[in-house]
């Protein structure tokens, strides 16, 4: 409980932070950010106006606190280029991204596991050697370049799959949800996947050199059962750790993947609105990619606690 | 960015399955065999690395005055879209320039913005990693609080922002690039610090009456100095991805400069009918990072610390 206690002081001392930066982003333009949102030509009497509205005349904790109620209220100021209440287009676009994140992730598990597995249980072995140069490799391409490839394979040597998605509702069409996700996803989950691998192979050659292994052997037990039963658990703690760090990965990943298939998620929306100077846009879109950020790291440091004992007690001895 | 750690120490197989009897002297020679043919394999793959790195870099240093490289910028509009050939190595793009040789220029843009940008991050993160290693306590927690908010920002997003309302520019993109950098390279440190401040060298000088300032720099510091630097290449690496990235993303250095990221998006529209435009920068950039990410493993085997202490 101490543990959740502590990790929750940290948490209020980041969020403060991270969105007390955030509300100063508008400062950071070269100028005036009250000409950048009214546009050029705009009067004396509008700039003061604008500035009034933005608080930009108040005092720096006064701004702060203004900005995190609206923002904790839901009022976001309004989109510029869009014409509409900022919280509404974000609020339309979270879930494809977060659908995308989870995908990828739970795709990235899905070929990370077994291939570590067998790099493990073979070690030294042509496949071994074959997957981890692979992993390898797989780790020295940016997911952008990945993402082109697919769309020049894939959708238009192929035509599997259309070169730019369109977001389909889950429940409705699913098999159109699934068509469109998979390119994007299957980008991110790459990556991440070499990644997972490489550790897990390293973790799994360790846990199988443990006596509890060669005893479960000497039963006669079978060695899908020792691999998946008994050791993948003790290998698996790095394998979560890297899971967690790299929620700031997938993240990155959304942002390139929706740029290339045109997916009109949280991404998307925040290149669109730099390319069109809505900064107040970005700036919300930033509080949010932070926000999550910050909680699912919050979450996962919580979990793991949970998962590995000795972690509990080593921090309570701390 | 630890993914990419060294795990090739290779061990035997952990289940013995197959018949032949073990042998100690058996299982020493296939050992010593193996680790011999590794080893002749890696010095081979390193070098092929640092060949195509040191190519790469007399190419972009000379790149004015070599005669084969055309001024990337001299286009002629009729030879648009040209696949590979003799006269165009890796064809022309939309507008009729020789995409060799802004590859070339693009090597010059993405590779000194990301080794300025390391070495900025080598600075700073090293001056604020030894500091809160060394004197621990306020130091150490100010920084680290400092650290855990930039980790906060998941990087892309950082990196996006601080160019998006700074401006778009090449020292904006270093600023950002190194705000990236930094945290990793000030942990690092901090944690080798910890440990070498422990050693009885370190004791030692203090007794003889070094002041703290050279405890730091001629005592701890060369001891720090290896793990730093083999990290620095894999975060080089890093580095020169998130470049791409924001250039991909049209948020890095402007136009008409080229860039690897920039020269990868303006292909993809043309990916039916002109696939190199993409797939050339695509091919220079994924060769730069796995060489890039070979020598960093090669140097990290070498040097390699514990990380996670204190």
């Amino acid at each position: 409980m101490r543990y959740v206690g502590q990790k929750l002081i940290q948490l209020v001392i980041v969020v403060v932070a991270v969105t007390f930066l955030t509300s100063m982003l508008l400062r950071l333009l070269p100028g005036d950010p009250a000409v950048f949102k009214a546009g050029p030509g705009a009067t004396e009497e509008q700039l003061e106006e604008i500035r009034e509205d933005l608080g930009l005349n108040d005092p720096i904790p006064v701004q702060y606190v203004k900005w995190l109620g609206d923002f904790l209220t839901g009022d976001w100021g309004i989109s510029t280029q869009a014409n509409t209440p900022i919280f509404d287009l974000i609020k339309d676009r979270l879930p494809v991204s977060i659908l995308i994140m989870v995908y990828a992730q739970i795709l990235a598990l899905l070929i990370a596991i077994p291939l570590g597995i067998l790099a493990a249980y073979r070690s030294g072995s042509l496949s071994d050697r074959a997957v981890n140069t692979a992993a390898f490799g797989m780790l020295s391409i940016p997911n952008y370049v990945i993402a082109v490839v697919f769309v020049l394979i894939f959708a238009i040597r192929l035509g599997w799959f259309p070169a730019t998605s369109k977001y389909y509702n889950p429940f409705t069409d699913p098999v159109e949800h699934f068509q469109a996700f998979f390119l994007p996803v299957l980008t991110i989950a790459i990556g991440l996947a070499a990644g997972y691998t490489r550790l897990l192979r390293a973790d799994m050659i360790g846990t199988l050199q443990n006596d509890f292994v060669t005893m479960a052997r000497s039963k006669g037990m079978s060695t899908k059962r020792i691999l998946f039963g008994h050791a993948l658990r003790p290998s698996s703690f790095s394998l979560i750790t890297a899971a967690a760090v790299n929620i700031g990965v997938l993240i990155g990943g959304t942002v390139i993947v929706e740029q290339t298939f045109q997916l009109s998620g949280m991404g998307y929306l925040t290149v669109f609105s730099i390319g069109v100077r809505d900064y107040e846009v970005v700036q919300a879109a930033v509080a949010i990619f932070a926000l999550i950020f910050v909680l699912a790291n919050f979450f996962v440091d919580l979990a793991y606690g949970w998962l590995d004992p000795r972690i509990r007690h080593a921090r309570a001895l701390a | 960015m630890s993914i990419i750690s060294s795990d090739d120490q290779e061990l035997l197989d952990p289940l013995p399955s197959r018949e032949e009897g073990y042998g100690t002297e058996e299982i020493r020679q296939t050992a010593a065999r193996a680790s011999t043919r590794a080893k002749k394999r890696g010095r081979l793959t390193f070098w092929l690395a640092f060949g195509f790195l040191a190519l790469l870099a007399f190419l972009a240093v000379f790149a004015d005055v070599l005669p084969f490289i055309d001024p990337y910028d001299e286009g002629q509009i009729l030879d648009s879209k040209e696949p590979p050939s003799a006269e165009h190595w890796f064809g022309t793009d939309k507008n009729g320039r020789d995409l060799f040789s802004r590859c070339i220029y693009g090597a010059r843009v993405s590779l000194s913005i990301g080794a300025i940008s390391v070495v900025i991050g080598l600075f700073f993160g090293g001056l604020l990693g030894l500091m809160a290693g060394f004197y621990r306590r306020r130091v150490d927690s100010v920084t680290s609080t400092v650290m855990d908010v930039i980790l906060a920002f998941p990087p892309l997003i950082l990196a996006l922002t601080i160019v998006t309302f700074r401006g778009q520019s090449v020292p904006n993109v270093i600023i950002a690039l190194s705000v990236l950098s930094i945290p990793a390279l000030t942990r690092l440190v901090r944690a080798n610090t910890m440990v070498f401040s422990q050693r009885e060298f370190v004791l030692a000088s203090r007794s003889l009456g070094a002041k703290n300032g050279r405890i730091i720099f001629k005592e701890i510091l060369p001891n720090v100095v290896p793990p730093m630097l083999s990290f620095a290449l894999t975060g080089l690496a890093v580095l020169i991805v998130a470049e791409g990235a924001l250039a991909f993303l049209g948020v890095s250095v402007p136009p008409p400069t080229p860039t690897w990221g920039a020269m990868i998006w303006d292909g993809r529209d043309q990916l039916d009918d002109a696939w190199w435009i993409s797939m050339a920068p695509a091919l220079v950039m994924f060769l730069t990072i796995l060489s890039v990410n070979l020598l960093g493993d090669v140097l990290s085997q070498r040097f390699s610390i514990k990380e996670n202490v204190g």
